[in-house]
């Protein structure tokens, strides 16, 4: 694995044109892709265990919703499957726990990045939710369809993203 | 309430594609944290032009294959604030929710945490969705609104525009980070 700077902008054409012929075989089959909504579904099913009644009560698991396996639930266990697959077949060795770059600014601990990574996680898929997808599903499926929605979460999404950022890594640009 | 909804060639198709999709984030270092924050960070716009490319790339082969299926509602309150509240976890855990499922199959145990955020992020949305929709939700409804309805052109011409858009804005980076 490079670092940094080291990725000429080819590198990203190529990608970005293959991960495009990937979202075109996923429109012929018939499905967007995208991943959010497999969260609510898994938190459905999870909750479900414990309480069917609190699940069967709450109405954002039946209008948005219903925890059932489908393409999507099977297309993010192809997801997981792939960095599995590029860690065993391709860079041969475990990723690493706490971001190098991270690290560089917040030291080894890995409390420390755990707690921020469960917060950004939580904060990211709240904010999935409310928005109506993520990345993949709103701007990457919703741009290539040319929907207005897509460009509005994108707007938003890097405004904040790129304030946050900044904050975290003040006074070393 | 049944587990499995789909038949099995369905499911299988989920699987490749998702194994396909995936393969090309991890490959091309789009799960990687470094190149998300330095994207963020406005050092390095590598992973945009990565972004831009796919959603040219497929803008047109769904066009040319009259592939449309579901344009998501300019709901513009949620859409900006969610899309807010998505930058600030997306900027702390240095991933999406897609790309932290690459990140989990590599091993990295700082993804773990992040999906099991996650996972409370959508329960916690899930109980208070009433509250949601009533404010952020229901307000502002612009309908399926498109790039070429915006415009008031034809499909063609709103595919041409955007490509026009995305490739005009990668040219202008190129130019200014040079």
């Amino acid at each position: 694995m490079n670092g940094k700077n080291a990725k000429s902008d080819r590198h990203w054409y190529i990608g970005g044109a293959l991960l495009g012929l990937v979202v075109i075989f996923s429109f012929f089959t018939g499905h967007p892709v995208g991943t959010a909504t497999t969260y609510e579904r898994i938190t459905g099913h999870i909750l479900q265990f414990f309480s069917p009644e609190y699940v069967a009560g709450t109405v954002h698991y039946f209008k948005e919703a219903a925890p059932v396996a489908e393409w999507q639930t099977l297309f993010v266990i192809g997801m997981l499957l792939s960095g599995v697959i590029g860690r065993f077949l391709v860079v041969k060795h475990k990723g690493e726990d706490v971001p190098e770059m991270w690290a560089e600014v917040f030291g080894s601990s890995t409390a420390k990045r755990f707690v921020v990574s469960f917060i950004g996680g939580f904060l990211l898929l709240f904010g999935s939710r409310l928005a109506g997808g993520c990345t993949s599903g709103l701007f990457i499926s919703g741009g290539s369809q040319l929907a207005i929605a897509a460009l509005i979460f994108a707007g938003a999404m890097f405004a904040s993203g790129i304030v946050t950022a900044k904050l975290l890594f003040r006074g070393r640009d | 309430m049944e587990l499995v909804g789909s038949p099995f060639s369905v499911l299988f198709l989920g699987l490749i594609t998702g194994i396909a999709f995936g393969f090309v984030i991890f490959k091309y270092g789009a799960s990687r944290y470094e190149n998300i924050l330095n994207m963020l960070r406005l050092k390095d716009f590598g992973l945009l032009k990565f972004m831009m490319t796919a959603v040219m790339v497929a803008s047109v082969g769904i066009f040319l294959m009259d592939g449309v299926i579901y344009i998501a509602p300019a709901q513009i309150l949620r859409l900006a604030a969610g899309g807010l509240i998505f930058g600030v976890g997306f900027a702390l855990l240095g991933a999406c929710p897609g790309t932290v499922l690459v990140s989990f199959g590599e091993g990295k145990k700082d993804s773990w945490y992040g999906i099991l955020g996650g996972l409370l992020g959508t329960a916690v949305y899930a109980h208070i969705y009433p509250a949601m929709d009533k404010m952020f939700i229901a307000p502002v409804n612009l309908g399926n609104m498109t790039v070429h309805s915006l415009l008031g052109v034809s499909y063609v011409v709103g595919v041409i525009v955007l490509v026009a858009v995305f490739g005009g804005s990668i040219l202008l980076i190129n130019k200014l980070t040079r």
